[in-house]
C-alpha cells in the first residue's frame, strides 16, 4: 500500500520502488512494489543490500503517519457501501456488508465493484467475502477463492498457511518449526497441548475464523443517528449542485427529525469523489434547526470559508448528509449567530492581509546566519509563531558582543565609489547616490565570510560603521579581501539612526 | 476630546519616557508628525520615531506602514538593529502599501485595533500633504483606543495637519570616540506643540536606558531648521 | 618583526582544531614566527607531533608545548605553559586529575585544581575576569597574562582598549594571541565541517554556530604587529614569555624503572647472570664460540645503553605468564637476540636458520630496543593486571591509539554534514570496499544517485580528503605499556579507558618512540590461545606433553603438507594468497617459512621483489647480486631484498645513508601523509645508488620497497618469530588434525575461516565430527575416542595417511550454538556432572520453602531471586517432578544422589533453571540427540515449559502441569529443512551440504561438482556452483573480486573481473548460492575459475525449507559482511603501479591479502564476535 501511495504521487517509471524504515539499527525495506518484487527484492532486506543489488532503486523513507492516514481515507471511502467500516492496520479495511449488499446487486457484485474502483485509484487490492471476519481476512489475503460460502470455512481455510489466522508472525513461526504449516494441520489437533504451548489466543483466532466464536466489528466512526445519501449517475462538480444536494438531503432528514421532535445540532456532509477522495464538511449550529434552507446557507458559508477550496476533481458520485448530533428542537427557527471573537490583532492582520495581500503584511524573523541580509527574514504575519528566531539571536548577540546593526537595511547592497586606505581600512570618502560623504569617524572591519558550501556564495565582506561630517551614519562593506583580490568593490548596505 | 488627551505633557520627576530630558512626556492616543530634515536624515528620523513609538506601544504591537517606494529608497527596518531603540522585532508588524491612500486606510484600521499600541505611517509625498481631513480622521482613530499615531515624512512640510506635535529631525555628529562613531545624536526641532512650547535640542540616544539625553557640550552648533533643503545641496556636490 | 603565537589549537582538540600539529608547525616556520605554543583543550596529545616535525625538519623557531585549560565551573579558558621540567610534571598531573575524574575522553577541571598546581607554569587568561586574574596572580605572581585578540569582530580596537584597561587594572601584562584554530584560512570549510560534526547538525543549519570568518589562522609577525599597533607591548610580551619557557620535550628522556634483582649489585649483573643460566639450559652441550661472542657483544651494548632493566622487565613479565601457564612469545628486533633466547623471551634460536643479527640495538640510532610479547588473547588481561599491580597506576599505563577518520567514517560524517540522507550515505560508503582510503569513485557516487561533477559533491570529496587521517578520539593501544621510574603522570597525562581497570596515557607509540620513552608491547594473539588449547588436548587425550620448543623441528611431513597448500587454520599462511604462494615456494626448511610470512606483504610486492624471488627459487633464473657489498646483505634471500632490515641496509650500504638517516627515512614513510618530505629521500637514495654504480631501475625498486614498508613493513625479526608459530601450528595440523581443529574452534574468533570451513577441512582429513549435545558436549569442543583418521582421508590428502596420528573424534562444544551464552552453556555442563556438590545445597531450608506456600506468588519469588541461585528440585531416576505442588520437596532436598546425565528436556530445565527460551535454543540447535529427541520433538517439549521465560520464573515455584498430555505425533522434519536449521543455529551442518539436495537439479543444468575441476584441463569452460563463503575486493587489484564458493564436494576459487562484476553486481553482493560459468585457470596446482557469468540460485535453497532457507556460509574474511578497517591501499597505490599490476595479473589472488596485512599481522580479531 505504501508503495502505491508513493507511486500515485510520482510519475511512475520502470525502476523498482521500495519504502524503507529503521528496524533496530538497520534500514530495512518495509514495503516494495511489484517491480521490486520481480527483481528479487524482499521485505525485511536491508536497504544497503537492496541498493547494492539494484543501484537504480528508488527508496522512499517510510511514513507511517501517511500510510495510516491513507488507510483511514480508504476506509472513509468504503463508507459508500456501508457505514460499518473498520480499520485493519496496516493495510486492510473491514466492511460489514450484511444487509446492504443487496443495494449493490449482491455480495459478489459489491466485491467486484469495490475491487474495480479501488484498483482504479491505483492500489493493488484483494477482496474477500465470508461470514466471519477471520475467514474473509484469510480469503482476501491467501485464498484463491475470493468468497467463502457460509459453512464451508473449514474446507476453505484448511489449505491456507497459518499466517491466515491473523496470529503473530512469531507464533506462526513457532508452529512451523514443530511441523504445522497449514491451518488444516491445527483444526483437528488436541486443543490442550496446543493451548499450553502457543496460548489461548491461537485457538481463539481459529474459532473466530471458523465461526465458532463471534467477533464483532468495531466501526471506525460512530454511525450517525440520521443519514441520507444521494448517488449521482453523472458525477456533479459545481458548488451550486453540491449546495442543492445538501439542501435536498437536509430536507429529507428534516422529515425524520420532525417526527421525533429533534433538530440538527451538528451535521456533516460527505462527498465521495470518483477518484476515491472523500471530503467531509462539518458545521455546528448554536441551536438545533430543521430548516433545509438554513442548512444550505450554512454550507454556503462553510464552502466559502474553506482554507482549500472544494476540489471536485472529476466529480462527486455520491453525497451523504450525516446528522452527528441531534437535540430536541423548539418549533421556531432562529437566525444563525455568527459572532466569534479571536484576538483583535489577528483580525486586523487578516483584514490588512486580505486587502493588501499576505505578502505585504509581515513580521521579521531572525534567521540563523551570519550574513546580514539572511539574518532577518520577512514572513507573512499570518503565519503563526513567525518570530521565534529572536531569542536565539539575542543569546548569540550577547555571547559574542555583536557589533551594532543598522536600523534600516537596503533591499540590495548598493555599489559606492570609495577611496580607502589599504589594507583593512575604512574609506576616507565615498560617493553614494551621487552624494559625496567625507568619513569623519569609522569602526571596523567586521569580517563576514560567505557561505562557502552554497553555489552562489559571494566574496567575503569587511563591514564598517562610518559617520560622515554631518552625522549621517552608514553601514558599508568592502566585498573581497585584500588577500584574495586586488580589486575589491565597495557597497553601502544599511543606515544607522 | 483632544483636551481630554493631552498629547505632550510636561514631565514630572516620576515620569519616564524617552523625551524626559526635554522636559516632556509623550501621551498616548494622539497623532504626531515627524519629518526628516532632509532625505539623508531619514534614518535619523526613523530612529527618533521608533524610540517614541516603542515606548508608547509598551507591550502592544507596533505597526510600521510604509509606502513601497519609501522602503526601496531608505531600506526596510532591519530586525537586528531595532532593539537598540527599544522595539522588540516580535512586536513589530510591517505593512507595505502601494500608495498614500492605502497607508492612511491601513493606519486607521490599525489605530482602531485594541491590540495595537503604536502606528507609524511612512509617507513620502511632500507636495500635497495628507490633508487636514485625513489627519483628523487619524487623530480621531488614535483617540479612540489609546494607540499613538505617527506620521513619518521624508521632508518637512508646512501643509496644515491635525497633529498634536510636529517635529523636524536631522542627523548630528556623534561625540567622537577613540575608535569609531559614538552613540547616535539627533538634531531635533519641535515646531508645533499644541499643549506647550516649542524648542530645539541635540539629543543623544542612550540605548541602555532607552531614553534621549541632551548631548553634552555641543561640539557644533545645531543647524537651523530652515527650508534650505540640504539634501539638494548635497546632491549637487 | 618578531612574534610568538601562544594560542594554537590543533586537531587534537577534537572537532575544533582544523589543522594537524605538523601543519601548524610548518606554517609557523614558513611565516617566520619566532615560536609557537601548542595548547589543546585539556590535552597534550598532539604536542609530540609538533615537536617531531620541528626536529625532523630542523626548524629554528621555538616550540612550547602546553595546554588550554577548559574548566567545568565556568572559569574562562586559561592557557598553561610549563617553564621547566617540574612545571611540565605539574601540568600533566593537573590534567591527569581532571581525566581520572571524568569518563573516558573527558576532563573535568575546576579552578581550584589549577590554583593548587600552578608552580612552574606560566598562564595566559583568555578573558578579562578581574577576580580570576587577582586570584591567579596571587597564586602565580608574575606568571599571569591577559590575552587580547584581533579577530575582525568590528569593534576590535575598542575591545583591545578595554582589554588593555582590564590588564592594567589587574596589574598583569597584556599579551597578543590570535586564538588559532587552523594554520591557513583555506581550512575554514573544514573547520565549519568539524563544527557541524560536533554540533550534530548540517552545514546549512549550523548558522551562527559556525565562525563568521576565517581569521583564526596563523598570521605573520608583521600582520600581528599591524593589528596590535595600538598596543605593541602585547606583541613584545609574547617574546618575553617565550624566553621564560625553557622546557623542551626532549627532557622527558629515558626514565626506565630500576629492576633490582635481589642478590645482584646492578641490573646488568642480574641480566648477565640470568642470561648465562638460560644459555646453559638452551645449549646443554655447551656454548660454542659464536654464541659466546654474540652474548658478549649484546651484553656490552645493553650495558652501554643501560637497557638491562628493560630486558629484566620483559623477562619478569614472561616469567609471570609462564608461571600461570599462559603461552607467550616475544618478537621484534631485540627479541631475536641471543640474550632473549637465553632468557626464554623467545623460542627462536637465532642460530637456527642463520638468524644471527649483527645488530639488534643500534648505537647510532637513539631508538630504544623493541620487544613485543604476544600472549594468548584470552588471557592477556591477566598479564596486564599483573603489570598494573606490580608498578602501580602512577608508574604504568597503556599507550594511546589515535583513532582517525578513515574512508567510511569520513564519508559518513561529511555526508551527514551536507545533509545527505542515510541511505545515500549508506550507498556511498558501502561501495567503499574494505574501508577505503577515502577516495570516492565517480561510479560509486553515481550509483548512490549523486552527480560526481556537481559543486556540492566536489566539495564533499575535497573535505573527505582533508578530514581523512584527522584524529577523532584517543583510545587505548592494544597493549603497549609505558613503565617509568618516577611518576608516570608527571611525564604524560593519564586518562580512563573505556574498559574498567584500564588507564592509558595520551601519547601513542610513535610519540613515545620519538621521545625515547620505553614501552613494552603486551599483545594478544589468537594463535597462541589455539596452540595452548591444542597442547592441553594432546596431553589429555594422547598423553603427550608438547611445548613450542619441544615440537620436533624440521619435520618433512609438515613441509610436504604446506607445499600442497593444505594450510587451512595454519598461522599466517592460511589466506588464499598464501595458499597460492605455498605450492610455488615449496618450503623445505624453517627459513623458507620466514620468507613465506614476509613475502606476501605490500613492501616486497610494491618493490616488485616477489617475481624475481620466485623465479630464483624455482631455478628459472640464476642467483646474482647487484654488487659484492650487497651479497652480504642479500645472500639469505637469493639476492632479492624481502625484509625491512634489508631495505634499510641497502639504503646504508648502497645509497650512502647513515644508519640514522635510514631510520629517519623509514619513519618519514609512516608519517608521509602528514609531513610530505618523501621526495628528498627518494632523490638522495637514487642518486646515492647511481653514484655507486647501481642501475636506476634497481634503485627505484629498492626505494619503492621502502615506501611499501613504511607503515606495513615486515622485519625479518618479526617474521622469524611468526614462522615458529607457523611451524608449530602446521605440525599439529599435520599429525593431530583433530586436536588442531578442536583448538581452532575453541579459540574462535580468530583467523580467516568460520567454524563450518574448519569442520569441513578436518572431516576431509578423516576426522569424525559429532554434533553438540546437552549430555556429551562441554562448552568447548572436546575429543572423544573415535575412528583412526588415517583410514578415512579424502583422496586429496591421501599422502598424509602415514603422518596422521588421530584416533579421536571431535565433539563440538555448546559454544557453537548461536545465541547460547557462555554462562548458560557452562551451567548446563556443571549441572550435568556435579549436581549436588553446590555448597548452597543445604541452605535452602524448609522454612523458607514453606514461606512460599504461605506468601505465595511473585513477591516471594523475587525475594528469593535476589539471594544466590536457589537449588532446583532434584529428580530421581526417570521420575518427573511430583505433580502435586511442593509435596515432594522434602524428599528431594534430602536426596544427594549423583546424577550423571540429563534424562529429559524437562529434567534439564529443572536442574539448570534456565529460561525456556534458552532451552529452545538448544532444541533449535538439535542438541537433544542423546535423549532420542528430534529437533521438532525437542521444540514441542520446550514449548510445553511455561512460556514466560525469564529468570524470576523459576521452575521451583511453579505447579507442574497436572494432567498428562495426549501424545502428539509430529511430522518428521525433512532432511533438507534439518540442514537449513543446522546452518541457522549452528552455522554449519554435519548432516549434508545444502547443495547435495540440489545435485540432481544442478546436474540437469549441466553444472559440475567442484571436485571435477581438478581433473579439468587448463583453459576449459566450466560451470560450477556453491554457497558463497568469501568475497574480497582488494583495492590493489583494480576492482577484481575474489570469491570462494563451496558445494558438497569441494571449494572453488572464483575470480570476477570488474566488467563481469558490474554486470552481475546484485548477484555477487546479494546471492548466497551461485552458479558460475567461466574458464578454468590452473597453475602450479592453484586452480581458479574466471567468471564469465553468474546466476543466482539462492531461491533453490528456499525449497529446502518452508519459510526460506537462511543459510549463511560466509567466512570471517568476507569483506561484504565485515569491512576491512585499516587499509594500506593508499600507500600501495602511490608506488610503482605497473609492477604491481603485472604481478597481480599473474597471481591475482595475491592482492586478496594486500588489504589485510594490518589485520593479519597483528592477528587480533578484527571485531569481537557479537554475543547475541
Amino acid at each position: 500500500m505504501a508503495t502505491d501511495r508513493i507511486a500515485r504521487r510520482q510519475a511512475s517509471d520502470a525502476r523498482p520502488l521500495v519504502v524503507c524504515g529503521k528496524r533496530g539499527n538497520a534500514e530495512e525495506l518495509v514495503a516494495i512494489d511489484a517491480t521490486a518484487e520481480q527483481r528479487g527484492l524482499r521485505i525485511a532486506m536491508t536497504l544497503a543490500q537492496a541498493r547494492a543489488m539494484h543501484p537504480e532503486l528508488v527508496a522512499v523513507e517510510e511514513d507511517a503517519a501517511a500510510d495510516a492516514h491513507l488507510l483511514e481515507k480508504i476506509a472513509d471511502w468504503c463508507r459508500r457501501y456501508t457505514p460499518l467500516t473498520a480499520l485493519d492496520p496496516p493495510d486492510g479495511v473491514l466492511l460489514d456488508i450484511a444487509g446492504c449488499a443487496h443495494l449493490f446487486g449482491g455480495e459478489a457484485a459489491l466485491a467486484e465493484d469495490l475491487a474495480a474502483r479501488v484498483a482504479g485509484f491505483g492500489f493493488a487490492v484483494r477482496v474477500g467475502v465470508a461470514d466471519t471476519i477471520g475467514a474473509a481476512w484469510a480469503a482476501a489475503r491467501f485464498s484463491p477463492m475470493a468468497s467463502i460460502t457460509p459453512g464451508a470455512e473449514r474446507e476453505a481455510l484448511a489449505p491456507l498457511p497459518l499466517k491466515a489466522l491473523r496470529i503473530a508472525e512469531e507464533t506462526a513461526a513457532d508452529l512451523r518449526r514443530v511441523g504445522f504449516k497449514r491451518i488444516g494441520d491445527l483444526i483437528d489437533m488436541a486443543r490442550a497441548p496446543l493451548a499450553a504451548r502457543f496460548g489461548e489466543a491461537l485457538l481463539r483466532q481459529l474459532d473466530r475464523a471458523l465461526g465458532l466464536e463471534r467477533e464483532p466489528l468495531q466501526p471506525r466512526l460512530p454511525v450517525a443517528p440520521y443519514v441520507a445519501e444521494q448517488p449521482f449517475p453523472e458525477p456533479i462538480t459545481r458548488e451550486e449542485d453540491v449546495l442543492a444536494v445538501a439542501e435536498r438531503l437536509a430536507h429529507r432528514l428534516s422529515a425524520m427529525l420532525e417526527r421525533r421532535g429533534e433538530g440538527m445540532r451538528r451535521i456533516e456532509l460527505e462527498l465521495f469523489r470518483t477518484d476515491g477522495q472523500v471530503s467531509h464538511i462539518a458545521t455546528s449550529m448554536s441551536r438545533p434547526i430543521r430548516d433545509a434552507h438554513a442548512v444550505r446557507a450554512l454550507f454556503n458559508e462553510r464552502l466559502a470559508a474553506l482554507a482549500d477550496p472544494l476540489d471536485p476533481g472529476f466529480g462527486f458520485d455520491l453525497a451523504r448528509l450525516n446528522v452527528i448530533a441531534a437535540e430536541p428542537c423548539p418549533p421556531q427557527q432562529t437566525a444563525l449567530d455568527q459572532s466569534h471573537d479571536d484576538g483583535e490583532l489577528d483580525r486586523l492582520v487578516d483584514r490588512l492581509s486580505a486587502r493588501l495581500g499576505a505578502r505585504r503584511v509581515t513580521q521579521l524573523n531572525a534567521q540563523d546566519s551570519h550574513i546580514p541580509e539572511l539574518a532577518a527574514m520577512n514572513v507573512p504575519a499570518q503565519a503563526v509563531g513567525a518570530a521565534h528566531g529572536w531569542p536565539a539571536f539575542r543569546c548569540f548577540r550577547d555571547a559574542v558582543a555583536l557589533s551594532p546593526r543598522p536600523l534600516r537595511l537596503l533591499t540590495r547592497p548598493e555599489p559606492i565609489e570609495a577611496i580607502a586606505s589599504v589594507p583593512d581600512g575604512p574609506p576616507l570618502r565615498f560617493r553614494w547616490r551621487r552624494a559625496l560623504h567625507e568619513v569623519a569617524s569609522a569602526e571596523g572591519p567586521e569580517r563576514i565570510e560567505s557561505a562557502w558550501w552554497s553555489d552562489d556564495a559571494g566574496p567575503a565582506r569587511d563591514y564598517f560603521r562610518v559617520e560622515d561630517g554631518a552625522g549621517h551614519r552608514f553601514w558599508i562593506f568592502r566585498a573581497g579581501l585584500y588577500r584574495d583580490t586586488v580589486t575589491p568593490s565597495w557597497f553601502l548596505h544599511g543606515l544607522f539612526a | 476630546m483632544e483636551a481630554a488627551h493631552p498629547s505632550l505633557a510636561p514631565a514630572r520627576d516620576s515620569d519616564t519616557g524617552p523625551l524626559r530630558c526635554c522636559g516632556c512626556v509623550l501621551v498616548p492616543g494622539a497623532l504626531h508628525e515627524v519629518a526628516a530634515r532632509s532625505e539623508s536624515a531619514s534614518a535619523a528620523a526613523s530612529g527618533f520615531v521608533l524610540a517614541l513609538a516603542a515606548w508608547a506601544a509598551g507591550p502592544r504591537a507596533t505597526l510600521w506602514i510604509a509606502e513601497e517606494m519609501a522602503l526601496a529608497e531608505n531600506g526596510a527596518l532591519y530586525g537586528p538593529g531595532l532593539e537598540s531603540f527599544g522595539l522588540q522585532p516580535e512586536h513589530l508588524i510591517r505593512v507595505a502599501v502601494a500608495h498614500e491612500r492605502e497607508a492612511l486606510w491601513a493606519m486607521e484600521e490599525a489605530l482602531r485595533c485594541r491590540g495595537v499600541g503604536a502606528v507609524i505611517g511612512e509617507i513620502r509625498g511632500t507636495d500635497r500633504g495628507i490633508g487636514l481631513t485625513a489627519s483628523r480622521r487619524l487623530a480621531l482613530a488614535a483617540g479612540h483606543d489609546g494607540a499613538t499615531a505617527f506620521l513619518l515624512r521624508a521632508s518637512p512640510s508646512d501643509a496644515p495637519v491635525a497633529a498634536a506635535t510636529r517635529w523636524i529631525v536631522g542627523a548630528a555628529p556623534s561625540a567622537a570616540k577613540a575608535h569609531g562613531p559614538g552613540p547616535p545624536r539627533l538634531a531635533v526641532h519641535l515646531t508645533r506643540n499644541r499643549r506647550g512650547s516649542q524648542g530645539s535640542w541635540v539629543l543623544e540616544w542612550n540605548s541602555v536606558e532607552q531614553r534621549f539625553d541632551l548631548a553634552a557640550a555641543d561640539r557644533q552648533p545645531v543647524a537651523e531648521a530652515d527650508g534650505d533643503r540640504p539634501h539638494r545641496t548635497a546632491a549637487s556636490v | 618583526m618578531r612574534y610568538v603565537e601562544f594560542a594554537c589549537t590543533s586537531n587534537f582538540s577534537f572537532l575544533r582544531g582544523a589543522s594537524h600539529p605538523e601543519e601548524l608547525m610548518a606554517q609557523a616556520a614558513t611565516l617566520g614566527l619566532s615560536g609557537l605554543g601548542l595548547c589543546d583543550r585539556n590535552s597534550v596529545a598532539g604536542v609530540v607531533r609538533a615537536h617531531v616535525a620541528k626536529r625532523e625538519q630542523n626548524m629554528t623557531l621555538r616550540y612550547h608545548p602546553g595546554a588550554r585549560l577548559v574548566f567545568a565551573d565556568g572559569t574562562p579558558d586559561i592557557l598553561a605553559y610549563p617553564r621547566d621540567r617540574a612545571g611540565w610534571g605539574r601540568l600533566t598531573r593537573l590534567l591527569t586529575l581532571g581525566n581520572l575524574r571524568a569518563e573516558k575522553g573527558d576532563c573535568i577541571l575546576y579552578v581550584d585544581d589549577l590554583l593548587a598546581h600552578s608552580d612552574g607554569l606560566e598562564f595566559i587568561v583568555m578573558e578579562g575576569a578581574a577576580r580570576l586574574l587577582a586570584q591567579l596572580r596571587e597564586a602565580a605572581p608574575g606568571r599571569v597574562r591577559l590575552a587580547a585578540s584581533m579577530l575582525y569582530r568590528g569593534d576590535d580596537r575598542a575591545r583591545l582598549a578595554k582589554r588593555a584597561e582590564q590588564a592594567r587594572a589587574a596589574q598583569v601584562p597584556l599579551i597578543a594571541v590570535n586564538d588559532v584554530h587552523f594554520h591557513h584560512p583555506d581550512r575554514r570549510p573544514l573547520a565549519d565541517l568539524l563544527t557541524c560534526i560536533r554540533e550534530k547538525t548540517t552545514i546549512d543549519r549550523a548558522g551562527r554556530r559556525l565562525a563568521a570568518n576565517a581569521e583564526r589562522h596563523l598570521k605573520p609577525p608583521i600582520e600581528m604587529a599591524r593589528l596590535f599597533r595600538d598596543y605593541p607591548e602585547a606583541i613584545a610580551e609574547t617574546l618575553r614569555l617565550s624566553d621564560a619557557l625553557t622546557f623542551s620535550l626532549d627532557e622527558l628522556k629515558y626514565e626506565y624503572p630500576d629492576e633490582q634483582v635481589k642478590g645482584f649489585a646492578s641490573p646488568q649483573e642480574a641480566l648477565e647472570h640470568l642470561a648465562l643460566k638460560g644459555a646453559a639450559r638452551r645449549y646443554p652441550a655447551g656454548l660454542d664460540d659464536t654464541i659466546k661472542q654474540s652474548l658478549a657483544h649484546e651484553f656490552s651494548l645493553i650495558a652501554q645503553r643501560h637497557y638491562a632493566p628493560y630486558f629484566l622487565t620483559v623477562h619478569d613479565i614472561v616469567q609471570y605468564a609462564r608461571s600461570r601457564g599462559i603461552l607467550c612469545q616475544g618478537r621484534g628486533s631485540a627479541a631475536n637476540s641471543t640474550v632473549c633466547y637465553c632468557l626464554g623471551i623467545t623460542e627462536v634460536d637465532p642460530v637456527r636458520g642463520g638468524l644471527l643479527f649483527e645488530r639488534f640495538i643500534s648505537t647510532e640510532r637513539q631508538e630504544p630496543p623493541d620487544i613485543d610479547v604476544d600472549f594468548e588473547h584470552e588471557r592477556r588481561e591477566e598479564v596486564i593486571q599483573y603489570i598494573y599491580d606490580k608498578y602501580g597506576r602512577e608508574r604504568a599505563g597503556i599507550a594511546a591509539t589515535v583513532i582517525s577518520y578513515r574512508g567510511r567514517s569520513a564519508v559518513r560524517e561529511v555526508g551527514k554534514a551536507f545533509g545527505l540522507s542515510d541511505d545515500v550515505i549508506g550507498a556511498v560508503t558501502s561501495s567503499i570496499w574494505g574501508g577505503g582510503g577515502g577516495r570516492l569513485r565517480d561510479n560509486d557516487l553515481r550509483r548512490a544517485g549523486l552527480d560526481a561533477h556537481s559543486n556540492t559533491v566536489r566539495k564533499i570529496q575535497a573535505l573527505v580528503d582533508e578530514i581523512v587521517s584527522f584524529p577523532r578520539h584517543l583510545s587505548q593501544h592494544v597493549g603497549g605499556f609505558v613503565i617509568t621510574r618516577s611518576r608516570l603522570d608527571e611525564v604524560v597525562p593519564i586518562g580512563n579507558g573505556a574498559m574498567d581497570d584500564r588507564t592509558f596515557v595520551e601519547w601513542n607509540k610513535d610519540d613515545l618512540d620519538a621521545l625515547g620513552i620505553l614501552k613494552i608491547d603486551v599483545l594478544g594473539l589468537g594463535m597462541l590461545s589455539c596452540l595452548r588449547k591444542a597442547f592441553d588436548l594432546v596431553e589429555k587425550d594422547y598423553g603427550e606433553r608438547l611445548t613450542l620448543s619441544s615440537i620436533p623441528a624440521e619435520d618433512p611431513a609438515v613441509y610436504r603438507m604446506l607445499s600442497r597448500a593444505d594450510s587451512l587454520g595454519v598461522f599466517q599462511v592460511e589466506s588464499r594468497a598464501q595458499m597460492s604462494m605455498l605450492p610455488r615456494l615449496r618450503p623445505e626448511k624453517f627459513y623458507d617459512l620466514v620468507i613465506e610470512v614476509a613475502i606476501v606483504r605490500p613492501g616486497p610486492i610494491q618493490g616488485d621483489m616477489v617475481h624475481p624471488y620466485l623465479r630464483r627459487k624455482q631455478g628459472l633464473e640464476p642467483v646474482s647480486y647487484p654488487s659484492k657489498e650487497l651479497e652480504v646483505v642479500l645472500s639469505k634471500t637469493m639476492g632479492v631484498p624481502l625484509f625491512q632490515e634489508q631495505a634499510m641496509k641497502i639504503a646504508i650500504v648502497a645509497g650512502g645513508f647513515t644508519p640514522g638517516e635510514a631510520d629517519k627515512l623509514r619513519r618519514a614513510m609512516a608519517t608521509f601523509k602528514r609531513t610530505g618530505t618523501i621526495g628528498t629521500f627518494r632523490d638522495k637514495m637514487v642518486k646515492g645508488m647511481l653514484e655507486r654504480g647501481y642501475p636506476r631501475e634497481f634503485a627505484e625498486r629498492c626505494f619503492g620497497q621502502i615506501e611499501g614498508f613504511g607503515e606495513y613493513g615486515f622485519p625479518e625479526s618479526h617474521a622469524a618469530s611468526f614462522a615458529l608459530l607457523v611451524y608449530a601450528s602446521a605440525w599439529l595440523k599435520c599429525h593431530y588434525p583433530d586436536v588442531f581443529a578442536a583448538a581452532l574452534l575453541n579459540a574462535q574468533p580468530m583467523g580467516f575461516y568460520a567454524p563450518a570451513q574448519i569442520v569441513r577441512d578436518v572431516r576431509e582429513h578423516g576426522v569424525e565430527v559429532r554434533p553438540p549435545d546437552v549430555n556429551f558436549s562441554d562448552y568447548e569442543a572436546t575429543l572423544e575416542p573415535g575412528p583412526a583418521a588415517a583410514g578415512r582421508l579424502h583422496e586429496l590428502h591421501r599422502d598424509m595417511a602415514g603422518d596422521i596420528r588421530t584416533t579421536h573424534a571431535i565433539r563440538l562444544g555448546l559454544r557453537e550454538i548461536k545465541g547460547l551464552s557462555e554462562e548458560d552453556a557452562k551451567l548446563i555442563v556443571a549441572r550435568r556432572s556435579s549436581f549436588f556438590t553446590s555448597p548452597l545445597a543445604g541452605k535452602v531450608d524448609q522454612r523458607r520453602l514453606a514461606g512460599v506456600d504461605r506468601v505465595g506468588g511473585k513477591q516471594q519469588t523475587s525475594a528469593l531471586a535476589s539471594t544466590p541461585l536457589p537449588i532446583p528440585p532434584p529428580t530421581k531416576g526417570r521420575s518427573r517432578p511430583s505433580s502435586t505442588g511442593y509435596g515432594g520437596r522434602k524428599e528431594c532436598v534430602a536426596s544427594t544422589e549423583q546424577v550423571i546425565s540429563y534424562d529429559s528436556l524437562r529434567d534439564l530445565w529443572l536442574r539448570t533453571g534456565l529460561a525456556p527460551r534458552v532451552i529452545e535454543r538448544l532444541a533449535d540447535a538439535d542438541a537433544f540427540g542423546s535423549l532420542g529427541l528430534s529437533r521438532r520433538d525437542a521444540l514441542w517439549a520446550v514449548k510445553a515449559l511455561q512460556r514466560s521465560g525469564d529468570h524470576e520464573d523459576l521452575p521451583l515455584f511453579r505447579v507442574p502441569a497436572a494432567r498428562r498430555e495426549p501424545d502428539v505425533a509430529l511430522t518428521p522434519m525433512p532432511i533438507g529443512e534439518e540442514v537449513v536449521n543446522d546452518y541457522r543455529f549452528l552455522r554449519l551442518s554435519l548432516r549434508a551440504h545444502p547443495s547435495s539436495f540440489l545435485r540432481a537439479d544442478l546436474a540437469r543444468r549441466n553444472i559440475a561438482a567442484n571436485d571435477t575441476l581438478r581433473a579439468t584441463r587448463n583453459g576449459a569452460w566450466v560451470r560450477v556452483s556453491g554457497l558463497i563463503t568469501v568475497r574480497q575486493r582488494p583495492g590493489t587489484a583494480k576492482g577484481v573480486i575474489f570469491m570462494t564458493i563451496e558445494d558438497e564436494t569441494a571449494i572453488a576459487n572464483i575470480i570476477v573481473w570488474p566488467k563481469t562484476f558490474e554486470r552481475f553486481r546484485p548477484i555477487v553482493l546479494g546471492a548466497r548460492f551461485v552458479v558460475v560459468s567461466g574458464r578454468m585457470q590452473s597453475e602450479s596446482g592453484v586452480i581458479h575459475v574466471v567468471a564469465d557469468r553468474l546466476e543466482d540460485l539462492t531461491p533453490l535453497l528456499a525449497r529446502l525449507a518452508e519459510g526460506g532457507a537462511d543459510i549463511d556460509a560466509l567466512g570471517r574474511c568476507d569483506e561484504v559482511r565485515r569491512p576491512v578497517q585499516d587499509d594500506p591501499r593508499d600507500i600501495l597505490m602511490r608506488g610503482s603501479r605497473r609492477a604491481l599490476v603485472s604481478l597481480l595479473q599473474d597471481m591475482p589472488e595475491l592482492a586478496a591479502d594486500l588489504d589485510i596485512p594490518a589485520r593479519a599481522s597483528r592477528h587480533v580479531p578484527a571485531k569481537k564476535r557479537r554475543t547475541s
